[in-house]
Order: structure tokens, then sequence, then C-alpha cells
């Protein structure tokens, strides 16, 4: 199972694109486990904190920082996907 | 006419457009609001807005924005998450293309904002989502505990010094060498706070590091350098009406809509309103300048019978 997670915030103007367009690319994988992180959330930002992020959006694969801020393709999302599969 | 025609399309769903799209809706105009990012607009990331009529103790940018969302879709308009990427004029009718598709209209309403400027100095780029934001109230919380810089001398940035010292363990605030662009009522208070200090006079000059931001260096300043976890650059903004080409709309050397008393612009049922038109960066007139917007839109749409 490939974990992807994405770390917003509900006050980021571009979060809710991003997470348009994760929710719907990682929803075309079986086998891929699609976490958000919302950072307005002590827990969400522990996690974040953890991970060493540092902006909203961030994608993260498997517990590794991938992509950063927004706007990003979805071919790079889907890049980073299958090349775990 | 197709069923796509609208009486009234807003493009942006800010405090200019949401408020145009009050006003048009309640006057049951087939309005349509599109918006490419969040709908609620910058106005989302003001951490506490303490200035709005009726809020006497303020209220939150996002509560804000939440409530004029609501307010809109109570009369009807429609809210859609798309991006405008092209405007047409044909007359009587405005088409509007979007990534997903185009819709006609008897009047447009722009009220697409502003976009921030880059401070443009070596590692800015290279630290972006590494230490260096554009948004203090997004990113904030990641940098709490840690010593960070607000770059900027605009109300914003006053804010974000002020908001970000509530969890940071110190900030630098670096209006840059012209300073604030106003005494804003918020310095009084920030200048107590043990936790700011103010670096004036001085411009950064780099923005360096390892992995992540570790120090930025100055110009102009008593020391060359700082030590410091994330550098928020909080400058003014430049509109973004880049997608009015097509249609020919007038504007100035700065990129801004030049509108007419009616908030109409060149175009003959194209109106303009909000922080694109650079007249103020304020919610409150920005949605007073959609409302005005809307009632020559409205006044128009009638005109075409």
């Amino acid at each position: 199972m490939v974990r992807v997670e994405l770390f917003f915030s509900p006050v980021c103007p571009y979060c809710h694109s991003a997470r348009k367009l994760v929710s719907e690319v990682a929803g075309r994988y079986p086998h891929v486990e699609f976490v958000e992180v919302d950072t307005y959330t002590e827990e969400g930002i522990e996690r974040g904190m953890s991970m060493r992020v540092s902006a909203v959006p961030t994608v993260a694969v498997d517990d590794e920082i991938k992509l950063v801020g927004w706007p990003f393709e979805e071919k790079d999302l889907v890049r980073l996907i299958e090349s775990r599969l | 006419m197709s069923e796509d025609t609208y009486d009234a399309v807003i493009v942006g769903g800010g405090p200019a457009g949401l408020t145009a799209a009050i006003y048009t809706a309640r006057h049951n105009l087939k309005t349509l609001v599109l918006e490419g990012r969040k709908i609620g607009g910058n106005a989302l990331e003001a951490h506490w807005v303490d200035n709005y009529p009726g809020f006497p103790d303020g209220i939150s940018g996002r509560d804000l924005m939440e409530k004029m969302i609501k307010q809109a879709l109570r009369f009807g308009a429609e809210i859609r998450n798309e991006t405008v990427v092209g405007l047409s004029d044909f007359g009587d009718l405005k088409m509007i293309n979007t990534r997903m598709g185009f819709y006609q209209a008897k009047s447009v309403v722009v009220a697409t904002g502003v976009s921030r400027k880059m401070l443009s100095v070596p590692g800015e780029n290279e630290y972006k989502g590494r230490g260096v934001s554009y948004c203090g109230v997004c990113d904030g919380p990641f940098f709490r505990d840690k010593t960070v810089a607000v770059v900027g001398g605009g109300h914003e940035a006053v804010h974000d010094v002020e908001m970000l010292s509530e969890t940071a363990a110190k900030v630098y605030a670096i209006p840059g060498r012209k300073g604030y662009s106003e005494n804003f009522p918020e310095l009084n208070r920030i200048r107590e706070d043990p936790k700011v200090e103010f670096i004036t006079g001085a411009d950064v000059k780099v923005i360096g590091g390892s992995d992540f931001v570790e120090y930025v260096t100055l110009d102009g300043a008593d020391r060359d350098r700082l030590s410091l976890d994330g550098v928020f650059i909080i400058l003014e903004h430049v509109p973004t009406a880049g997608i009015l080409g097509e249609a020919g709309v007038s504007t100035d050397a700065g990129g801004c809509i030049i509108v007419d008393g009616d908030m109409e612009t060149n175009i003959k049922g194209v109106f303009a309103a909000g922080d694109c038109t650079c007249e103020s960066m304020q919610i409150v007139t920005a949605a007073g300048m959609g409302a005005k917007a809307a009632l020559s839109a409205m006044k128009h749409v009638k005109s075409l019978g």
C-alpha cells in the first residue's frame, strides 16, 4: 500500500485545488491510501513538524515530502504514485 | 440564447465578487461566480479583521468570507470552482472561457483581485516551501517556537508580525528601506512585544541555508546577517487581470483595470471591482465596489431588454 498524505490548511487559498487534484488522482489507485492532514489542528501540525513540512499544500508519499506549493501537475503526482506501485 | 447564458458572470470569488453576486442574485439576475482558487479569495488569509463594519469584536477573514458565500448562495447565485482563461466581447453578449468550458453573459464583473509580489533575491525560489513562505496564516503554525522574519511594509505584513509573534520564539520585522507605508495602529502594540525586533532602513539581500532556510543577509542594517528558520515575504500585491487581453479591457501601466465612476471598463457591459482596480486593499472597500459594479451591471442588463 502506498500512503499519500496531503498537508493542507483551510485558510490557504490554493489548498482547495490541491485537495481536489490529489484526491481525484489517488482515488484511481486501489493500492493507495490517501490521507488529508489538516494543519489547523494540533495533531496535523505535530505530524507536519515531525516531517519538517513548512508550507501548505505539501504532498508526502510514504513519509517523504515530494511536492510543495501549488500548482503542481497531475502527471507529477501520477509518476510519484506509479513509481511506488 | 443558450441555457448557459447568465445575466451576470462574476470572475473572482473574493469580497468584491461575492458582494456583486449578492446584489445581482438578490435582484433575480441569473448569476454565476467563477473562482479558480479557493472561494473567498485572499481575504481568507486575513488572520483577524478588526475594521469590517458590523463586527464590533472583529472576525477572522475565513469566517467573514464564509458568511459572504452563504449569503450569495441564499439569493441563488451559482458558485463554481473554475479557472477563467479568457474573456471575449461580442457586443451584447460576452463569452467567458474556463478550463472546463465556456459561458455567455450579458454582463461581466471582473473581480480577480491581486497576487503577491516576489522579493526577487537569491535564495527566494530555492527555499520556497523550505522556510520561505508567502502566507503567514497558512504556514505560520509550522514555525512554532522558531525564529522568523516578516519582510514587507504593508498592513498585511504588520498583521503577520503580530500573528506570528503569538507562536514563534522571535520575529524580525523587516519593512524594507521605505519603511511601513502607514503608521498602522497595530505597530504600537507590536513595539511593546519583546519577541519582535524591528530591522529598519535595510533590505534583505540573500536568503540562505542548507536543506532549509538558516539565515538572511541584509543591506543597510547594523548587522549583515540574521540567523533564522523562516522568512515570510508579505509584499504589496499586483493585479491579476491577465485574462482580459482578448476583450481589450484597458489597464494602466501597473496592470490595474481602469474603470469609470460606474465601475465600467472601456468595454460596455464589462465592469471591474475590488483590488484588481488598485483602488484600495481593504475588504470593506472591495465589497463596496462590488456592490456598485453590480448595480451598474443590473442597469446594463435592463437596458438590453
